[in-house]
């Protein structure tokens, strides 16, 4: 248990090291000696062939040799060319990797830590999900139900208060819970339960509408994206990354819903998020679980 | 130069008489099949020809929506048709399908030939030869009335006999 | 878990630097705030087009042609907004600097593209791009193309599906062309002749001349083919029609009219209807044996077969329980389910080439909708509605589906038909333009 606990600690360190001062040695020098784009000519015959395979390597290449260029001061780019991956490609690709895997096994270790006070605030979370989807509000259009007025009207009405009044009735029993436990362990950070509510209410409203859903997409209800984001204390994302990435990153769907939710997080037009400063310590260090669901009816 | 006036003249004339034609053929279609009056008044009908069918006999049945069956209507038309192609026996003819505007293509030409085939069979149990009867299905392609209401779609769900020659 | 931690310590590099941000640190982790976003908002993509830039006239003015050719392309999805060049506050003259991204972000552009072009010595250009993420400021992809100057059309469509591709994760669709009938004439002898464009309505051709009617016609899934149905010689039959020879050949020997044609999956075979005595039922041709094979026995219409992407199974058109009713049965003609039992007649199902959808065309209480519906049956989906809407196709990624669209005009009982595409999603419904009237319109595969 001690060593899993040291385990989690230095891993925790570490990330918030690496967003503070951005994995500065592991990039410098590597950058200087890329080549920014390495894409193979393609030759497209008059009609039709193009050679498909060929393409969607270079794009690979060429996305993975990317994402060193845009790291920093590096504003004068060598001229294209077609040239097989330099020795250096090697170490950035693992570097890169760290990266990530750095990240999945830290959201594990947090779990852990419940030790510590801080378990009431993952236990927040939970009394979120049963929410009733309300499938009258997706985002898939169905001239059917306009078609049938009358009928539709009845159905939904009577369920809908219905809904609510359960609602209420569970979200007070839980609060009551919540309540409870909050004050047999709350030394470290006096944070109450209604304190807490409003800090999730406002990142989420503040993000709902820079999240920039693709709905229609097979599949898209069930891509769940965590991202981790470190907020500066005026209440601005200062730095946001996709936590669960390796589960995404290999299918071309997945990766563009990660990376949705990455520009969310990260745009600027949604932010501050207007966080009380006094208690930063809670709110600095977030995850945010985005998950479409229940806005494509499911 | 005389030549070529004689030739416009007659060209004209011929205009003229297919206009007629034409328009005949349209009242034909719009009051079924009470045109011979005035037809027969203006013009020779040769007996046994496409036209004789056409002015006094009748060369059509309706159906109601999106159905195949034929009317009691639809039977005595059928009947003096029957009797007509047992008079002029060399001659052969198509039944043509139609359907209204108000189905799907594919659909229509598939009820478009069952139309026409329900009156083949009608035929042929009549007493005409089936090797007389050929079918031929346009569905929705061909209206005959125009017009996005009841009384055109009714005239347009029709199985029309067209007299192919001998 | 364990073994996560484990291969982690085997990082060297990572022990080092782990250590490193001990020594580094100071206070000790602190809490964790953990949010559930549930809902966000539906909105096109703030993009940014920048012309591709060039070193001459000619370069730049080709750069402002694929520009928005690429533009448009991505405009006409829906998916993306791409903002007035107006509003931009600089461009970059060259591919190898990189972007400044703090002009694009002002403008709350999410996505930037940029490119190139070079005309090569004799005919060729070489045509460059990159798409950058601004937030993260990152290159999402970047390619290069070479090519024949007069290609540069399908160069710009492969760009957008390229963009659309890394953005949306799904295939694009703008790389294809549309096969449809063009209609001219009066309703009582309309002329109907088969026309080919590219999904962007440019490069329009007549395939054939009009003599006789023709109908329905369908891409191949992988040849340069369309099967279609013709009054050739007033005989209604099934053909298929080389794009590249202008060969048109009759299909089967059939003693009965064939129609509603589509090709198998693999494009070896082609599913139709034939109508003997009245009764129309649902057939099989395979293209290299010629040797058909009947599907359906029942004494009700069978029609508008279409198969499934994997071709284990077909859906089709039946008036077996009385109206018009869509089924799946297995490819054999084996296990006939009936899928549609909302009120309302149904027709012209087509498969998605995702697998999961059926679309379709409803009629109730006289007005035709479009709409789509599950494999199972299960959630239905009207999309739009109208006097006669009719002619559900897929766009190849399966996500737009295009149909063509009557309306009553003037006094003399005329209409117009145009063809429309609409969003999976019910949204972004659009005209899209024919030099006269259309229907029937047909998607392509992305061209090979």
């Amino acid at each position: 248990m001690r060593s899993t606990l040291s385990i989690s600690i230095v891993i925790h360190v570490l990330v918030i090291t690496i967003s503070i001062f951005g994995l500065p040695f592991l990039y410098k020098a590597p950058a200087k000696q890329q080549k920014p784009m390495v894409v193979e000519v393609v030759s497209i015959g008059n009609k039709t062939e193009l050679p498909k395979p060929a393409k969607k390597d270079t794009s690979k290449q060429v996305k993975e040799k990317k994402e060193n260029i845009i790291k920093k001061k590096v504003k004068k780019l060598p001229q294209p060319s077609i040239k097989p991956i330099p020795q250096n490609k090697r170490t950035e690709t693992v570097s890169l990797r760290k990266k990530t895997k750095k990240k999945t096994p830290k959201v594990k270790q947090k779990k852990l830590k419940s030790k510590t006070g801080f378990t009431k605030l993952a236990r927040v979370t939970p009394r979120r999900k049963p929410k009733p989807p309300d499938p009258f509000e997706s985002v898939l259009r169905n001239l059917a139900q306009d078609f049938d007025k009358k009928t539709v009207k009845k159905v939904y009405k009577t369920p809908k208060e219905d809904k609510k009044s359960k609602k209420s009735d569970f979200e007070a029993k839980i609060a009551k819970i919540l309540a409870n436990n909050s004050t047999t362990e709350s030394e470290t950070d006096k944070v109450t339960m209604t304190e807490m509510d409003a800090m999730i209410n406002t990142i989420r409203t503040s993000i709902r509408p820079c999240w920039n859903l693709q709905p229609g997409a097979k599949g898209a209800e069930d891509i769940v994206v965590v991202v981790r984001a470190y907020l500066t204390p005026d209440g601005r994302v200062k730095r946001a990354w996709v936590a669960n990435r390796d589960l995404l990153v290999n299918d071309p769907f997945k990766l563009a819903a990660a990376e949705t939710a990455q520009r969310a997080i990260l745009n600027e037009a949604c932010q501050p998020f207007r966080l009380d400063p006094r208690k930063y310590a809670i709110w600095r260090d977030v995850t945010l679980n985005f998950n479409p669901s229940e806005m494509f009816g499911k | 130069m005389r030549l070529g006036s004689l030739t416009f003249i007659i060209a004209a004339l011929f205009l003229v008489s297919a206009c007629e034609t034409m328009d005949e053929k349209g009242g034909a279609d719009t009051s079924g099949l009470k045109a011979k009056t005035y037809d027969s008044k203006s013009f020779y009908v040769a007996p046994g020809t496409a036209r004789d069918f056409v002015v006094n006999v009748g060369d059509r049945v309706f159906f109601a929506l999106d159905k195949s069956s034929l009317s009691s209507e639809s039977r005595s038309m059928l009947e003096k048709q029957i009797a007509w192609l047992k008079k002029y026996g060399g001659v052969n003819v198509v039944v043509e399908g139609h359907c209204d505007e108000r189905g799907t293509r594919e659909y229509n030409l598939a009820l478009g030939e069952r139309r026409a085939n329900a009156v083949k069979d009608f035929l042929v149990a009549m007493g005409i030869s089936p090797n007389r009867v050929k079918v031929i299905s346009y569905g929705k392609e061909r209206p005959a009335a125009l017009g996005h209401n009841e009384a055109s779609w009714k005239q347009n769900r029709r199985a029309v006999t067209v007299v192919a020659g001998s | 878990m364990m073994e996560k931690i484990v291969l982690f310590f085997r990082d060297r590099d990572a022990i080092i630097l782990a250590i490193v941000a001990i020594v580094l640190s100071i206070t000790s982790a602190k809490a964790e705030l953990k949010v559930d976003i549930t809902r966000g908002t539906v909105k096109a993509l703030p993009v940014a087009v920048a012309n591709f830039v060039g070193t001459n006239k000619k370069e730049v003015e080709l750069g402002k042609s694929i520009t928005s050719v690429i533009s448009s392309d991505l405009e006409r999805s829906g998916l993306f907004r791409p903002i007035s060049q107006k509003a931009f506050i600089e461009t970059e003259k060259s591919l190898d600097i990189l972007p400044k991204f703090q002009n694009w972000r002002i403008l709350n552009v999410q996505a930037m593209v940029q490119g190139s072009i070079v005309i090569l010595e004799g005919k060729n250009i070489k045509v460059q791009f990159r798409l950058w993420d601004v937030f993260s400021q990152r290159q999402m992809v970047g390619q290069v193309y070479t090519t024949v100057i007069s290609n540069w059309r399908r160069i710009a469509h492969i760009i957008a599906d390229a963009i659309y591709k890394r953005v949306t994760g799904e295939n694009g669709y703008f790389d294809t062309r549309v096969v449809y009938i063009a209609e001219t004439g009066s309703q009582i002898r309309r002329i109907k002749r088969l026309a080919i464009m590219d999904q962007d309505s440019e490069n329009h051709h007549f395939l054939t001349d009009g003599k006789f009617l023709i109908l329905t016609p369908r891409f191949s899934p992988n040849r340069q083919e369309i099967t279609y149905m013709s009054y050739h010689g007033g005989v209604p039959r099934v053909y298929i029609f080389n794009i590249d020879t202008g060969r048109q050949e009759i299909l089967g020997d059939f003693p009965g009219m064939t129609f509603a044609p589509r090709f198998s999956p693999d494009g070896n075979a082609v599913i139709m209807s034939m109508a003997r005595d009245g009764n129309s039922e649902i057939y099989t041709m395979d293209l290299r044996s010629r040797r058909a094979k009947r599907l359906t026995r029942h004494s009700s219409i069978d029609t508008s077969p279409d198969y499934s992407p994997d071709g284990t199974r077909v859906v089709f058109n039946s008036d077996r329980s009385g109206t018009q009713q869509i089924y799946i049965m297995k490819s054999d003609g084996s296990d006939v389910r009936r899928i549609t039992f909302g009120k309302g007649r149904y027709a012209t199902p087509v498969w998605s080439p995702r697998g999961d959808l059926i679309a379709f065309t409803k009629m109730r209480r006289g007005k035709f909708f479009i709409g789509v519906i599950g494999i199972d049956g299960k959630g239905e989906r009207l999309l739009t509605d109208g006097f006669l809407v009719e002619s559900p196709t897929w766009s190849p990624n399966g996500r737009v589906i295009m149909f063509f669209r009557e309306t009553p005009k003037g006094k003399f009982g005329d209409k117009k038909s145009k063809l429309f595409s609409i969003d999976l999603t019910g949204q972004n419904e659009r005209e899209i333009i024919t030099p006269m009237d259309a229907s029937d319109p047909a998607w392509s595969p992305l061209i090979p």
